[in-house]
């Protein structure tokens, strides 16, 4: 069954406070990844905890700095290569 | 003060290379930092206003000392001083004095100079050994010295992860290590090399329109998330292309790059390293392309990540902490034959230096000398500023001669440019 952006959005919200971010950091889905001190391996990990979690994979292609920008990008791109 | 807490497994870990670097007569584990000033600055000024900042008072009385189960920090009455001011350097002068400060646990690990050079231009340089920071905790000073009103924690408020878990982490790092390390790897530096001279530093730096076609040629060969894939198969491939022309032909070069472990979206503390490593591997038929080199690094980057090998090895760092140096240093030797890595390679992404002045005197530009480890040699730093790529790659004689390094610089750029 497909999962919603909403759903993708919210495990990753919960991922990335629960194992990148600083105690009591307020993440919002559209925040530029940046500016959050998130770097490209941690992005990365993203990706790849996409792959294994809801079994979307993003081709290669489309790991464009503009899908990869914040959850809410990601989670985007994530949904739309839903098989 | 209260008690300080212990030192960190990659703050040991840092002391280790140390070790070896004072073993091979440098200057130590040290990273320094430089900035351009303005030409009108008063360097006596800035010296007053550094000498009353708080924060460098407070980092430049603190040193390591011993302790049980683990080395820790405490803070001492440093007599030497902290800021010395120059007269105008000649470049030898600034070569042997500056980029060659030793700072260390007895005199204090952090030094600012302040000079001229011939040129006309005013820089200020602060060495600071490698213990006390990593990069984030030198960005974090930095900001501290620019503006001294700012006033960051000085170690990390959280606590540290059980034992327990740390313990069965690292086993499991120590077998993996062991079973993957040789001590064929390729390395520039020469055998017999048993002490070495100053570090030199070759800065290449590249303009917008060229750093975007580099960034085009970056994914055209593969690299997706980030470029960094890409700058480390051209150093790889340019290190690969000095050994093949002294005739070695290693079987595959092995480097290991730090991977930044504190908490993301705070500022941070400043002392005490948190890092972590990720580990590659190329043999020759990866080394063929740029393209068959980015693609075997996409593969490793993805493995240690899938298995969580960044926490492990951290908990591996923390864990040799109890270890008595020379042990350590020896299980370390083993897995590399004594070679370390071929050589160092670090990706600071955008530069997060955001420093437009400092005491009160403009700031026309910054540039981060990094430690240069011996073995291997030699060592590459990348840095984005302002939409620009700039490497600085730092070398010593006894890695790589003036005429190699020519030849590697030429070919390094080519590389990156070419589609």
């Amino acid at each position: 069954m497909p999962v919603s952006h909403e759903k993708i959005t919210e495990q990753l919200s919960v991922y990335l406070k629960t194992r990148f971010l600083a105690k009591d950091v307020v993440l919002e889905a559209e925040m530029p990844f940046a500016e959050i001190g998130i770097d490209s391996m941690t992005v990365v990990e993203l990706v790849m905890y996409i792959e294994e979690e809801f079994g979307i994979v993003i081709p290669a292609n489309e790991l464009t700095s503009n899908n990869l920008q914040s959850m809410h990008t990601l989670a985007d791109c994530a949904n739309r290569h839903q098989v | 003060m209260s008690s300080l807490p212990p030192l960190s497994g990659s703050d040991v870990f840092h002391l280790l290379v140390d070790r070896k670097m004072l073993r091979h007569g440098q200057s130590g584990n040290i990273s320094r930092i430089q900035f351009e000033l303005e030409q009108n600055a008063d360097l006596q000024t800035i010296a007053d206003r550094l000498l009353q900042n708080r924060t460098l008072r407070q980092v430049s009385n603190l040193r390591v000392a011993k302790g049980f189960p683990f080395a820790k920090w405490e803070t001492f009455d440093r007599k030497t001083r902290t800021v010395e001011i120059h007269a105008v350097l000649s470049k030898a002068e600034f070569e042997q004095r500056i980029l060659n400060r030793k700072v260390d646990n007895r005199n204090g690990l952090v030094f600012i100079d302040l000079y001229g050079l011939e040129n006309g231009t005013k820089h200020m340089l602060i060495s600071m050994h490698h213990v006390l920071f990593d990069h984030r905790g030198m960005v974090n000073f930095v900001h501290c010295l620019a503006d001294e009103k700012l006033n960051l924690p000085l170690f990390d408020p959280e606590q540290p992860k059980p034992l327990i878990q740390q313990w069965a982490n690292a086993a499991r790092m120590t077998l993996t290590i062991l079973s993957r390390a040789s001590g064929k790897l390729g390395v520039l530096m020469k055998k017999k090399a048993l002490q070495v001279g100053l570090p030199r530093f070759r800065i290449i730096a590249f303009t917008e329109l060229e750093t975007s076609q580099i960034e085009e040629n970056a994914w055209n060969n593969g690299s997706r998330i980030g470029r960094s894939a890409f700058y480390m198969a051209c150093v790889a491939k340019s290190v690969q292309n000095v050994l093949e022309r002294r005739g070695e032909h290693p079987p595959f070069l092995w480097f290991s790059v730090p991977h930044d472990m504190r908490k993301k979206g705070t500022v941070g503390h400043l002392i005490s390293n948190q890092l972590s490593f990720l580990f590659f591997r190329l043999t020759k038929a990866d080394l063929q392309s740029k393209t068959t080199s980015v693609e075997a690094l996409n593969i490793q980057l993805r493995e240690q990540l899938k298995n969580n090998m960044v926490v492990g090895y951290s908990d591996l760092q923390d864990a040799m902490r109890a270890m008595p140096m020379p042990i350590y240093e020896g299980m370390v030797d083993l897995a590399s034959a004594g070679k370390m890595s071929s050589f160092g390679y670090s990706d600071l992404g955008e530069n997060p230096i955001k420093v437009t002045g400092m005491c009160g005197t403009k700031v026309k530009s910054v540039l981060h000398y990094p430690p240069i480890p011996s073995p291997p040699g030699f060592n590459s730093v990348v840095v984005k500023e302002n939409g620009q790529l700039k490497f600085v790659l730092g070398y010593v004689a006894e890695a790589l001669s003036e005429t190699e390094m020519d030849e590697m610089e030429n070919e390094f750029r080519e590389m990156l440019l070419k589609p």
